[in-house]
């Protein structure tokens, strides 16, 4: 007859779910599953300091203490070796190889090889950070130049809307 | 005794004195829990029967001079015939943390009243300076066991390498972090952590439960024959007891 009887097949669904589950399994503890996370906080990290006095400097992740701080180190930025919650931190794309705990003469001889300042400072974060830093920095006539330059944009803008609303009717 | 708190007040404070020229190393915790640590040599002081007394010197964690003296007599007491009023303080040294570049792990033996009885503990901590880590010390054995500071008595520290380490802080993926950074172990990520990873996004899974749900229906289904009559089960029938 054209039917299968299931018992004798129950030990192939058996290794079949068997090796499917190995393989899921070694999935889920290989370091590809990042579950969609792509920056860690991991030795060689380069973060942005988001709180304190050194707000807005480029460091390093040097090392690792526990789920809540890490001992960072910028010295390109001038950020002395300390120790800073990882909260303070904003991770960046971008990582260097260094060993844990290099000494800051080498972290500086790394990044300034990798030109990490540079790649930051190019990157959207980076240009946000210089931005934020330029409107921090203006002056009263710097303010009256941007309200007027907003003017100006907006009554171009306003006029290309009119026109094409005119053209629609 | 004040305790500086964390943050912004100390990093603009240090900063401000750091630009008058008065400081010349920032701190190397930005919560600074306000623990040093001080070598302190004293004696009894020299009688006519005694003019040359025993020396005898203790390390002492404390946050200040004062603090540490009064300790130094404390523990003095309890081991000699020495109490303040009749000893000598001939040197107090702050001890200061060699290197505070690289993260240790520091084990730290020691014995606490609690409200009951007194205790033995063994704690340890991942800082960057003993002075750090028993400072993270008196701030858990107060949150934790509610523990002050007159009734922890820290009896040995050690800087502990990662392989001899006993507790899950100190032994955590962050602590084993290779040093060659050509290593496929090394920079052991934080964010996917090492638990029970979720089991709710995967395609794999579907094909998972289906297998097991065909094994379970398979184990109970038996498929007839073509002739075969089902087999019924006869249920026994319950004698009637009732007289």
């Amino acid at each position: 007859s054209a039917r299968v009887s299931l018992r004798l097949s129950s030990r192939v669904l058996w290794t079949l779910a068997v090796t499917q589950f190995q393989r899921f399994w070694a999935f889920l503890t290989s370091s590809s599953f990042t579950m969609g996370f792509d920056r860690f906080v991991e030795v060689g990290r380069v973060a942005s300091v988001n709180y304190g006095t050194d707000a807005g400097k480029l460091v390093v992740i040097v090392d690792i203490l526990d789920s809540a701080r890490a001992l960072v180190d910028g010295p390109t930025s001038g950020v002395r070796r300390q120790i800073v919650s990882i909260r303070r931190l904003n991770l960046t794309p971008f990582t260097v190889s260094i060993a844990k705990s290099v000494s800051s003469k080498d972290l500086l001889a790394t990044l300034n090889a990798e030109q990490v300042a540079q790649k930051f400072a190019a990157s959207a974060a980076g240009q946000r950070l210089a931005n934020q830093a330029k409107r921090a920095a203006m002056s009263d006539f710097d303010r009256f130049k941007l309200t007027a330059a907003r003017k100006q944009r907006s009554y171009a803008v306003r006029k290309e809307f009119l026109k094409l609303k005119k053209a629609a009717k | 005794s004040a305790r500086v708190s964390s943050g912004p007040w100390l990093s603009l404070s240090c900063s401000f004195l750091a630009g008058c020229g008065l400081f010349e190393e920032m701190s190397s915790s930005t919560v600074n829990h306000g623990i040093h640590t001080y070598d302190i040599v004293g004696r009894h002081i020299p009688t006519e029967k005694n003019p040359k007394p025993q020396l005898y010197k203790m390390r002492i964690f404390a946050n200040d001079e004062v603090m540490a003296k009064s300790r130094f007599f404390y523990f003095l007491s309890k081991l000699r015939r020495v109490k303040r009023a009749n000893g000598q303080v001939l040197s107090i040294k702050e001890v200061e943390e060699k290197n505070t570049s690289e993260v240790k792990n520091y084990g730290i033996w020691l014995r606490y009243n609690s409200r009951s009885n007194t205790t033995n503990m063994y704690k340890e901590f991942r800082d960057v300076s003993l002075n750090g880590a028993v400072g993270q010390l008196y701030n858990q054995m107060a949150s934790l066991h509610r523990a002050r500071f007159f009734s922890i008595q820290i009896i040995k520290t050690a800087v502990v390498a990662n392989e001899e380490a006993k507790r899950p802080t100190s032994t955590s993926s962050w602590a084993r972090v290779s040093s060659s950074p050509f290593s496929t172990a090394s920079s052991a990520p934080l964010s996917p952590s090492s638990g029970l990873p979720s089991l709710l996004a995967a395609p794999a899974l579907t094909k998972l439960l289906v297998s097991f749900g065909v094994l379970c229906l398979g184990s109970r289904m038996t498929f007839l024959q073509p002739g075969q009559k089902k087999k019924k089960k006869k249920k026994k029938k319950k004698k009637n007891r009732s007289e």
